[in-house]
């Protein structure tokens, strides 16, 4: 896996000097918005962080403000209160130097481009035009997300599962340090999704890229991550963080093991259990 | 093991046959959609033809269509001398009002204050009928080909101003966060996104408006003016020269609908991503 190995070089020291233990570090983030004369909280007091090469799951119904959440990191919303440091940067500086790559529930493939051409967008908007050395390509991409020879498709010649994978691919060019998805399997169909979480644990163990990834699947929540941030919602705060005690290199089955399933059942009283 | 090839064998052959067969539907089902039109304005013709022989008609009133098609043929010189005026103040009329409604759609889309200020002059301009400016715009700029030209545009412009600012702003939400995400630039979106995005909406658009530019131009030229297929349907009208009268009007739609077929091939050429069922 070439592409893994050369993601796997440039993510964890693009700034030389600049090591960072912590990827995220959230502290005290409200979100407000407001509608209606009414001030709706988004979130209300949230702090967590994700280690370097970590992959966390953010857990919660729908309307805690998960995917709320994704975008103040992202530098798409900005906190009503709070500090946030991507890489020890401001959100915006990371989004600058490209630190972070997105993936939408939606694909957001455009549709008039290829495969390879929707992978290849990052190189030619926002002033980054060129590769680092030894960076992957978005050929390398597009066959580390299993998609080789599909390079000259257009979307909708791709089934929904394919889509999301030029997605994932189209997110690691330039190699973020940081990878923040969005629901990216919730409309699939569950034998679909059931695969592309098993990829995804793969590329996550080739690359080291730290991952924040949003879901309201307890399963595959706790099958994805490291940890899982259990938020509760109205409004959107941390109900817990649970620690996932399973080997990395972990199979589809292990779901229907004992360990995995205590997790689950702990999972779900958190989310179930009024404040 | 041979058992096993023999039977992938015959399946094979059975796939094939399916394959030949289901090709073989197919083709004749596009011969039927080619084939039944033509039968049915054969039929219209003959209708036609009938009506003007059994109650006859007098030649002034209604001609039948043997002798618009000797008309088409005896005047071939009048109609296609009168033919190329329209066709310039058309194609003229749809060039300057489709890009005048490209550029201002672009303008409202980029400052939403353009928008808000001039939408509602557009549409009220747009609600007087063509028949209704026509005149004032002869009154306007003359005689020659610059009124025709005019009314043209005027009439290509609204569509496209609608289609075009729709196409350009109905981009997907999530691509938008993806081009702030990626930190693009305006133009960047702009070129990347929202044109691309709109060309479908744009040629929906401009299938109608190359339709409505050639009616635009005859109305035109009903106006004072003495060339041109609108004034040859006058003069016909006024002579109750009926067989002219069809001549003419069958010499115009000819172009609009080869007008028509021009921006549809155009279209298919360029829009290539969009599966057949959005459309």
């Amino acid at each position: 896996m070439a592409a893994a190995e050369a993601l796997a070089r440039i993510a964890p020291g693009e700034v030389a000097g600049a090591e960072q233990a912590t990827a995220v570090v959230c502290q005290n983030v409200s979100v407000r918005f407001v509608s209606d004369r009414r001030i709706v909280t988004a979130l209300d007091n949230i702090s967590f962080s994700v280690e370097a090469g970590g992959f966390l799951c953010v857990l919660g119904p729908s309307g805690c403000g998960k995917s709320t959440l994704l975008r103040v990191v992202a530098d798409l919303i900005d906190p009503s209160s709070g500090t946030l440091s991507v890489f020890g940067r401001t959100p915006r500086q990371a989004r600058i130097d490209r630190a972070l790559g997105f993936v939408f529930q939606d694909a957001a493939l455009l549709p008039w481009r290829t495969a390879l051409e929707n992978v290849e967008l990052p190189l030619e908007v926002g002033g980054r035009r060129s590769l680092l050395a030894g960076a992957p390509t978005p050929r390398e991409l597009l066959r580390l997300v299993g998609l080789e020879g599909w390079e000259a498709s257009f979307p909708h010649e791709l089934s929904g599962g394919m889509r999301q994978r030029v997605a994932i691919a189209r997110a690691l060019l330039g190699g973020p340090r940081l990878l923040l998805m969005d629901e990216p399997f919730g409309a699939l169909d569950e034998i679909t999704r059931d695969r592309l979480n098993e990829e995804l644990r793969r590329i996550w163990l080739e690359t080291r890229t730290t991952i924040l990834f949003v879901t309201h699947s307890v399963y595959e929540a706790i099958y994805l991550g490291e940890t899982v941030l259990v938020l509760a919602a109205n409004p959107g705060r941390v109900r817990a963080r649970v620690e996932v005690d399973l080997p990395p290199d972990r199979a589809l089955s292990i779901r229907e093991t004992e360990p995995f399933n205590r997790i689950a059942a702990r999972t779900r009283g958190l989310l179930g259990s009024e404040p | 093991m041979s058992a096993s090839a023999g039977v992938s064998q015959v399946l094979a052959s059975e796939v094939r046959s399916a394959e030949a067969e289901y090709r073989r539907l197919k083709r004749r089902e596009s011969w039927r959609r080619r084939i039944l039109p033509c039968v049915g304005i054969l039929v219209g013709l003959g209708v036609w033809a009938a009506l003007v022989h059994v109650f006859k008609v007098p030649p002034f009133i209604a001609p039948s269509p043997l002798t618009v098609a000797d008309t088409l043929i005896s005047k071939f010189d009048v109609l296609m001398n009168n033919l190329w005026p329209t066709v310039v103040e058309a194609i003229g009329g749809f060039l300057i009002g489709n890009l005048f409604a490209i550029a201002l759609a672009t303008a409202f889309v980029h400052r939403k204050w353009i928008s808000e200020t001039f939408f509602a002059l557009v549409v009220l301009i747009n609600s007087i009928p063509v028949v209704a400016k026509a005149p004032i715009l002869v009154l306007l700029l003359g005689n020659g080909f610059a009124p025709k030209i005019a009314i043209a545009a005027v009439i290509s412009f609204f569509p496209t101003l609608v289609n075009m600012v729709r196409g350009l702003e109905s981009v997907n939400p999530q691509a938008m966060e993806l081009m702030r995400v990626l930190s693009a630039s305006e133009r960047e979106v702009f070129m990347k996104l929202r044109v691309y995005n709109s060309l479908p909406y744009l040629f929906s658009a401009l299938r109608i408006s190359a339709s409505s530019s050639v009616i635009g131009a005859i109305v035109g030229e009903w106006i004072g003016s003495n060339y041109g297929i609108g004034a040859l349907i006058i003069q016909a009208t006024y002579a109750f020269d009926s067989a002219l009268l069809y001549a003419a009007v069958f010499v115009g739609s000819a172009f609009s609908v080869l007008f028509f077929m021009t921006i549809s091939l155009a279209e298919r050429l360029i829009v290539r991503w969009q599966p057949p069922s959005v459309a």
